[in-house]
């Protein structure tokens, strides 16, 4: 079974190490699933299985 | 169809105050002997005085070392020493942006005192050696994010149209104090918008070059691969004259790009003769969209053709996927820089940048890694519609200034246009395109090829030559100078 917004949003706050007001924590949880919903959308842009990313890694600095 | 012959003279445009209202015609004033740079001055001192309480531009004025500035640039060029059209001009800076003469505040608590390390920024280098005279750091939304939020005891920036309104962000105190006469062009930076958005609501110009064209070290960064450090102005004669001394490569930043820098002053043309012109209209048909949008994008339109375009509608690629792009990417670099201070410090942050900010908890590494993907694609798919086209049009905005009260981020995010070009990293650039029934200015956003600024200022100036929407002075302002 998937994990609720309010359980995402709880889980992925604590990783990041960030304490919030329960206010705030249910505006996180409000808006977490159109943006996962967005999220989701960039992985159906058509495009090669094999493409690169923008940023490309330099060896030098 | 045969072009028409220009006529609005911006080297000639003055305040009923008597203050040059751009750049150029505050250069030329400056050589032809009626101006001096103390007495330019003096007047944007004099409308500092007055209105920056109100409209909630400074956050720090370096009133001593502009002085010394324009005593400094009228006795050079007495001696016949000409650094150019920003020589003693007053100038703004984002207070995001590191001078030497006065601190850092991102406009909020949490930016630490020794980030300018008592240095300027490689952008302000060149304004000095350029002879600028720079007034002070102006507002911003807290990191370059967010909304206007009292709470911290910052200033909240007005609209110099309409008090109850707002700039737009994040540039904002650059936006009002351009508009309002505080300072004749000023720099802004540009992550998603936050350049061309106050631009399009203050009824001036603002260009967000070719990321790469200017150095952005000493900025305090949001989206280290979005962001721009760019030109604000009244007209984009001004705006190419200040890219003229911010662009070229600089070794501290790693994305500073290596390329030679087009004379953009000496690219304008006054027409638009050959140039083929897509504009997407298709943004028009959104429920959030203005009434008053269409007509004056139409009337934009005419002018166009009038000057010499070839106008066609196009339907620009992958609008949503790379403006998300944008607001995505962007929030996770964000975090990325904002971690280690959210954990200890979540509640001196302004909520909207909290708020903001803390959405990239929410894209793991690999949606990071997509959203670079899709830009990738993204740049490839505006490729090929540049291969047909010179430049794209769109309104910069849906909606003019939005109201202070009762606004949201939602609303705000629906209203700009603006992100998709920042995924891209090709330049755009909003002029204005008049005013609302209600009076609130709307921008004209164009947009060109990677590194051809050179023909996006050539077009904003062709129709600033045909229309004065740039040269419109807020009612509110002049009334208040009364």
């Amino acid at each position: 079974m998937s994990p609720t917004a309010e359980e995402t949003v709880t889980v992925m706050l604590a990783a990041a190490g960030i304490t919030v007001p329960d206010d705030e924590k249910a505006e996180f949880v409000a808006a977490y699933p159109a943006f996962r919903a967005s999220l989701d959308a960039l992985y159906a842009v058509p495009m090669s299985h094999e493409e690169e990313p923008q940023l490309i890694f330099s060896p030098f600095v | 169809m045969t072009a028409t012959t220009p006529s609005v003279d911006a080297a000639v445009s003055r305040a009923p105050d008597g203050l040059p209202l751009t750049i150029t015609a505050a250069a030329t004033a400056l050589r032809d002997g009626t101006l001096t740079a103390v007495d330019l001055l003096a007047a944007v001192t004099a409308r500092a005085d007055r209105l920056d309480g109100v409209l909630g531009t400074y956050i720090t004025r370096t009133d001593d070392s502009a002085w010394a500035a324009a005593t400094r640039a009228d006795e050079e060029l007495a001696d016949g020493i000409d650094k150019g059209l920003l020589h003693g001009i007053p100038l703004g800076v984002k207070d995001i942006i590191a001078t030497a003469d006065a601190p850092s505040t991102a406009q909020s608590l949490i930016l630490r005192p020794e980030f300018s390390d008592g240095a300027d920024a490689i952008v302000v280098q060149r304004l000095r050696a350029a002879g600028a005279v720079l007034t002070g750091k102006v507002t911003t939304m807290e990191y370059a994010i967010g909304m206007p939020d009292p709470s911290k005891g910052f200033p909240t920036p007005r609209n110099p149209f309409s008090l109850d309104h707002w700039t737009g962000g994040s540039s904002s105190g650059t936006g009002n104090g351009v508009a309002a006469g505080l300072f004749l062009g000023g720099l802004g930076t540009d992550t998603g918008g936050s350049v061309r958005l106050p631009a399009a609501w203050c009824g001036i110009s603002g260009m967000k070059q070719t990321f790469g064209r200017v150095p952005k070290s000493g900025c305090v960064p949001l989206g280290f691969s979005y962001d721009n450090i760019g030109p604000m102005t009244r007209s984009a004669r001004d705006a190419a004259a200040m890219l003229a001394v911010l662009a070229g490569h600089d070794e501290s930043d790693a994305c500073s790009v290596d390329r030679p820098v087009e004379d953009y002053v000496d690219a304008l043309t006054g027409t638009m003769a050959g140039l083929r012109v897509g504009v997407d209209l298709s943004f028009l048909d959104r429920p959030a969209c203005s009434p008053d949008a269409d007509a004056m994008i139409r009337a934009a339109i005419a002018v166009f053709i009038e000057a010499g375009a070839s106008v066609t509608e196009i339907r620009l690629p992958l609008w949503d996927e790379l403006s998300l792009s944008t607001l995505a990417g962007s929030m996770a670099e964000a975090f990325a820089y904002h971690r280690g201070d959210m954990q200890q410090r979540w509640t001196d942050y302004g909520r909207p940048t909290r708020m903001t900010v803390g959405m990239g908890v929410f894209a793991t590494a690999a949606d990071f890694v997509q959203s670079q993907r899709v830009r990738r694609v993204g740049v490839r798919a505006l490729t090929e519609v540049f291969s047909n086209y010179d430049l794209v049009l769109t309104p910069s905005s849906l909606t003019p200034a939005l109201e202070l009260t009762g606004m949201d981020f939602d609303e705000l995010a629906e209203s700009v246009l603006t992100m998709y070009w920042n995924a891209s990293g090709f330049p755009a650039m909003s002029i204005p395109m008049g005013l609302t029934t209600s009076g609130l200015p709307m921008g004209l956003q164009i947009a060109g090829r990677p590194f051809e600024e050179s023909t996006v200022f050539q077009t904003a100036d062709a129709f600033q030559l045909r229309t004065d929407h740039h040269l419109a002075e807020s009612p509110v302002v002049l009334g208040m100078m009364a």
